[in-house]
């Protein structure tokens, strides 16, 4: 239980004086910490890289092998994660909200199958597809009919004795 | 080049079996409108007097004068402005005269006639060399294979008048 005074005491001891001043001594800490480490940090990725790209330093080749397979590792980790994740989301929205209920409520369903009609306009496709089932029929009933002429005319030029130049070209 | 060697040239002649295929689709087309203005005779009939009404029996040889007439009237018609009847243009033929036009009221009605009165005359097409019938060679005409011409494209007759 704290008493009035011990709160009084704690807050002079925290006032915002205090903290900035901690504060401020630590960002020059670190300042001087990554001042001095930078050489330090330039040198061993000038080195890694070279390593990793033409000298054969054993070690770095390694390493960069390990590193690849693990960031391999992490993204298949990812991917089922996030499956296995979504499936879970997906079929709880299911489970929970009735999709048929509300697309009822909500969607004139009407109104969209009369639209979809008049986009589709299905009497056009019907006179198209008739139409052309009669024109088909119809020619192959000339085709039929020119094949049976040509048929009638060789059998007549073989009963009867006429010359090439009177038969139709 | 003579019309008439152009014509040869460019247009091949039907043969029998098209030719009576779209004859017996035209017999068809007359004879439904035979029935048609039997139909439409009775039912003047029946309006005329109801009580009286009964159905008319025209003799063979009504019908059959009847039936010739409408046949004339059909092919005239037909063979003297686009020079395809219903089943020429079924089976794709059409009648011109021998310099590939379409034919004028003139010969159109003597050939109508002609087939009216003489049908077998179409059978000489098998025996012809040149597929013509026997009132193909009488009145100077052909059928030929025409599907694929757009309309138009004949050679009409005031093109032959000035030719």
């Amino acid at each position: 239980m704290y008493s009035t005074a011990s709160i009084r005491a704690s807050a002079s001891a925290y006032s915002p004086a205090w903290s900035d001043a901690l504060l401020g001594a630590a960002v020059c800490g670190a300042r001087q910490v990554y001042r001095s480490a930078l050489p330090v940090a330039h040198a061993a990725s000038a080195a890694l890289r070279l390593t990793a790209g033409q000298l054969p330093v054993p070690g770095a080749a390694t390493l960069a092998t390990h590193g690849e397979q693990a960031r391999a590792d992490l993204e298949q980790l990812v991917d089922a994660v996030l499956a296995a994740v979504v499936r879970r989301v997906v079929n709880t929205l299911v489970e929970t909200v009735d999709l048929t209920a509300l697309v009822r409520e909500n969607v004139d369903i009407v109104a969209l199958a009369v639209d979809v009609v008049d986009a589709i306009d299905l009497p056009e496709i019907v006179r198209e597809s008739t139409g052309t089932m009669a024109s088909d029929a119809v020619q192959a009933l000339r085709t039929g009919g020119m094949q049976a002429d040509d048929a009638v005319s060789r059998l007549f030029d073989r009963l009867l004795p006429r010359s090439r130049s009177t038969r139709p070209s | 080049m003579t019309p008439s060697d152009e014509y040869v040239a460019t247009e091949r002649p039907a043969g029998v079996v098209t030719r009576l295929i779209a004859s017996a689709i035209d017999i068809a087309g007359v004879t439904m409108l035979l029935v048609g203005l039997y139909l439409a005779v009775a039912a003047l009939l029946f309006l005329w007097s109801p009580s009286r009404f009964s159905w008319p029996s025209p003799s063979l040889l009504t019908s059959t004068a009847l039936g010739s007439l409408l046949a004339f009237c059909y092919l005239t018609l037909a063979w003297a402005t686009t020079g395809r009847t219903y089943g020429d243009s079924m089976l794709g033929l059409r009648v011109l005269s021998r310099d590939g036009r379409v034919l004028h009221w003139l010969p159109a009605a003597l050939r109508a006639a002609a087939c009216v009165a003489f049908p077998a005359g179409l059978l000489w097409v098998a025996v012809s060399g040149r597929r013509r019938s026997i009132q193909d060679v009488l009145l100077r005409t052909v059928v030929v294979y025409d599907a694929h011409r757009a309309p138009g494209s004949v050679r009409d007759r005031g093109d032959h008048r000035r030719s």
